[in-house]
């Protein structure tokens, strides 16, 4: 014997209903789902193909990866900015020479193979859960690891061909397989190896040695720059002043040979900043005059002066092709400018290039025109700051520096104190009488600081002052403009920059803003945004279609629910009487519509739902074999039904309180006597 | 013996189409335990006067309008008041009115349910033995009889304990026998649950085979479309 209790009364009394109609409650449900139905399943298509093709170029790090159409040069730095993109989860350049193929030996055979620079964090590495350490370890690719016969841990031999003047050049290196891309992400034999492995192949294809992998070949040795010459407008000395090697115990000047030159060897005063060289060169006795007449005699004075004057015409005349571009005059600004420390009392011109810094060839060739002019050039490089850090202290305390060029040409003029600086390491340099005799030279390069040892030669030098050769000054400054690196004692180019780059974003969103952004550089770029930009497309258009319907088929659950509703009011009008006839307030008599509503409404929802997940399963079933696994071409997600359910059960309750004035209007006592 | 029903000086007007019912009652008045007949012909205002009597209807005029023992006002009666008031009275409706989805058993317990009074099952075993339910408890309404669906409605108007109650032509549906059976039970049901009984029916006979008092109405066709029925004892 069945009871009703209080708290469910109203709700029991609405599902017993529905029960005992069941014919017609089953006609509603399926009603309801016939509107729903469609509509799931179009949604669940659209969700389906979308996700299904967004997935995949989700889960295709390529999809993400943009590089250049065309081989161009991108800096270092101008990689390290994209690296610093928060768009990007990764970039790295791409050497030149990536075109040729690496190759690996298995037994008698070769197996050719692409290199790729690669690095944790690269999304075809994350994509294959590949994680790599030391700087040897890379990953392959599953082509090349079927051919090779190579699984995870395994070393193999990467081998690297190059032809030259020599003829063949082979080299090798040791390599560990650090994980295997599947064939998914890369479908032929490939090497994704950590960017010096990629560079060293580069330059050992490009003929220079690899130290890393003891390759061999030349070295790239920096030369070095000059920011310009000095010309002196004096005549040459008549012979050469003796040249004391850096680190020989100067002898006092009074104990130098008679026979010594118009410029005696230097001595403490002769090389102090504020004092001058005791003998001067000469201007000298005559320039060529093109063959114009012989001028008027003169006084000296004025003989100086026009001789002056007719120099600097003729050393004017001939920069033609030397690469210096400027000429400034000599005036105590220019001294001031140019670091001379010395006061020199003859006339000086300084040449340069107003748009770059000049070379050795620059300055040989200056040489060569202006020489027979009787003239002496001196290489030379404005003042660099360096910290000098001298070896003897234990804690050592590094000091600011200047550093300036010496030449034999400024010795000789008396511009530099006298010295020989031998090619050797650590860098000679003449420094201050009472300083430290060795010590470490820093400075400030554009890739970084740099750091050479020097051995000092204690001079006249002041405090605060070096002296450095010429060509090591040289290399100071084009460190200032180009990247490079020491290697051993020596400074070698570093990579300024690559060939290409590999660049992958860290959302597909971002490809096209990546893409647009270096196209504006006038980088044309290779991405998939075509494909994202059709998928996109198919999305919005598909979800245009979807609101159609699902606005057709809102406003047909709409009139149906409102149709149930009514009809639960007018076909229940008795039994509603009689509720409240029995004791129920209205609003309990009113959830009875409600209920039926709620109930009929989620029913009907559960119907489409089951529907849709048949003709779900039949279409991946169908189309299984273009599917990979946990692929759907047509699924519902969960937060999407959650969603139609709340909207269903919103418009239930709406229909139900359009139905309430009808309700409200309802008499009892007629209601409650109607057959 | 109180009155659980007393009303003097009552008027209501029902609208239903184009005509008007207005309906009198001078004074009204029915004691506990006791049965009272409220007979007429068809459309006289019988029903009219059993829906002010269960608050279906408001009265537009009243002088004294006391329901159990207590006085109703209906200027700012709420519907929740008059829910309220309505569980202590017991509807037996024509044609038993049941609500076909349920079953007998819980057609009686619904009543209990709402009157918030919950019935418990040996109370209603006694009850449904007392009216010879017993054996139909589980059954639908549509597999009982007229007859039985009456006696149904009877105990769902009891069961909640009520101290009146209202039986609108309970045997309007069945035969002569199956009448005063009913009627029997319920001037039974009456004395023994001392309830106050307002049984309208259009049968006189039927009325004073029971020993009720009778109340009578009387129609009168004030102009088209206006009848004043005025209720008087006889």
């Amino acid at each position: 014997m069945k009871k009703i209790s209080r708290r469910n009364a109203v709700f029991r009394c609405a599902m017993a209903d529905l029960m005992h109609e069941w014919p017609l409650t089953l006609c509603v449900i399926l009603s309801i789902a016939a509107i729903l139905l469609p509509l799931a399943v179009l949604y669940g298509l659209k969700f389906g193909v979308i996700s299904v093709l967004e997935e995949r170029l989700r889960n295709d790090p390529r999809s993400r990866e943009l590089r250049p159409q065309a081989s161009s040069f991108f800096k270092n730095e101008w990689v390290q900015k994209w690296r610093g993109d928060p768009r990007v989860a990764f970039a790295t350049g791409l050497p030149a020479s990536l075109s040729a193929t690496v190759q690996i030996p298995v037994g008698k055979m070769l197996i050719d193979s692409d290199i790729t620079p690669t690095a944790n964090g690269d999304p075809i590495l994350a994509a294959a859960k590949v994680q790599l350490s030391g700087r040897t370890e890379c990953a392959i690719s599953e082509p090349l690891a079927l051919q090779a016969k190579l699984k995870k841990g395994d070393e193999f031999e990467l081998r690297v061909k190059r032809n030259d003047a020599s003829g063949v050049n082979q080299a090798s290196a040791k390599l560990r397989v650090g994980g295997i891309l599947p064939v998914t992400l890369c479908d032929f034999p490939a090497i994704y190896a950590p960017l010096p492995v990629a560079e060293g192949v580069e330059d050992f294809l490009s003929g220079f040695a690899v130290e890393e992998f003891a390759w061999p070949g030349s070295a790239p040795l920096a030369s070095p720059v000059f920011d310009g010459a000095l010309v002196a407008l004096l005549e040459k000395p008549q012979s050469a002043p003796r040249a004391i090697p850096v680190g020989e115990p100067k002898t006092p000047p009074s104990q130098e040979p008679s026979s010594q030159p118009v410029v005696p060897p230097v001595d403490a005063s002769a090389v102090s900043a504020n004092a001058p060289a005791v003998d001067r060169p000469v201007v000298p006795a005559a320039a060529p005059n093109d063959g114009q007449p012989e001028p008027k005699a003169r006084n000296p004075a004025e003989a100086q002066e026009s001789a002056l004057v007719s120099l600097r015409l003729a050393v004017m005349e001939r920069l033609g092709t030397t690469g210096f571009t400027s000429i400034k005059e000599d005036d105590t600004g220019l001294r001031e400018q140019l670091g001379v420390a010395v006061e020199w009392p003859g006339e000086l011109l300084y040449l340069s290039n107003a748009n770059s810094l000049v070379d050795e060839s620059n300055i040989s060739t200056l040489r060569s025109k202006l020489e027979p002019l009787g003239l002496i050039v001196v290489p030379w490089t404005l003042p660099a700051r360096c910290s000098f850090a001298p070896q003897t202290l234990a804690r050592a305390k590094a000091t600011n520096v200047e550093i300036l060029a010496w030449s034999e040409e400024a010795s000789a003029l008396g511009l530099a104190p006298l010295g020989k600086f031998p090619s050797t390491y650590p860098w000679p340099v003449l420094g201050p009488n009472d300083g430290p005799a060795a010590g470490k030279l820093e400075w400030a390069a554009l890739a970084g600081a740099l750091v050479m040892d020097v051995k000092v030669v204690p001079s006249q030098t002041p405090a605060g002052l070096l002296w450095v050769d010429a060509a090591n000054a040289g290399l100071i400054k084009r460190s200032s403009v180009r990247a490079l690196a020491k290697q051993g004692d020596r400074l070698v180019y570093s990579r300024q920059g690559y060939a290409a780059f590999r660049i992958a974003v860290s959302n597909l969103d971002f490809v096209s803003s990546v893409k647009a952004e270096l196209e504006s550089q006038g980088i044309s770029v290779l991405a998939e945004t075509r494909r994202i930009e059709e998928i996109k497309f198919l999305d919005r258009q598909l979800g245009k279609i979807f609101t159609i319907f699902a606005a057709v088929s809102g406003v047909g659950a709409v009139t149906c629910l409102i149709a149930i509703a009514y009809s639960a009011a007018e076909r229940k009008k008795r039994a509603l009487a009689f509720l409240q006839i029995m004791g129920a307030t209205r609003k309990q008599a009113a959830r009875f519509p409600l209920y039926q509503c709620i109930v009929l409404t989620l029913c009907g929802a559960l119907v489409a739902w089951v529907g849709n997940e048949v003709f779900a399963s039949m279409v991946n079933a169908s189309f299984s074999a273009r599917l990979e696994r946990g692929e759907n071409l047509s699924q519902l997600p969960a937060d999407a039904v959650f969603v139609a359910v709340a909207v269903l059960l919103a418009i239930a309750f709406l229909s139900f309180l359009l139905m309430i004035p009808r309700f409200i209007g309802m008499s009892l006592s007629e209601a409650a006597r109607e057959p | 013996m109180d009155p659980v029903i007393l009303l003097h000086g009552v008027e209501a007007e029902r609208r239903a189409r184009e005509r008007v019912f207005q309906l009198v009652v001078g004074s009204f008045e029915v004691g506990a335990g006791e049965l009272v007949a409220l007979v007429g012909p068809s459309g006289s205002g019988k029903s009219t006067l059993l829906d002010i009597l269960g608050l279906l209807l408001p009265p537009s005029q009243h002088d004294v309008f006391m329901i159990g023992g207590q006085e109703i006002l209906f200027k700012g009666l709420r519907l929740k008041d008059a829910a309220k008031y309505r569980r202590s009275i017991g509807f037996v409706l024509q044609h038993g009115a049941l609500l076909p989805f349920l079953s007998v058993s819980e057609n009686i317990t619904l009543a209990a349910a709402l009157a918030r009074r919950p019935v418990r099952r040996e109370d209603l075993e006694r009850l449904a033995e007392e009216l010879g339910l017993s054996g139909i408890l589980r059954a639908k309404p549509s597999q009982i009889s007229g007859g039985q669906r009456q006696r149904v409605a009877l105990a769902r108007a009891l069961v909640h304990k009520p101290r009146i109650v209202l039986a609108d032509e309970p045997t309007g549906s069945v035969d002569a026998q199956q009448a005063l059976e009913i009627g029997s039970l319920l001037k039974e049901t009456t004395q023994t649950h001392d309830l106050g009984t307002v049984l309208v029916t259009h049968d006189l006979d039927l009325a004073k085979h029971l020993g009720a008092r009778i109340y009578r109405v009387y129609p009168e066709i004030l102009q088209h479309g206006v009848i004043r029925s005025t209720i008087r004892t006889e």
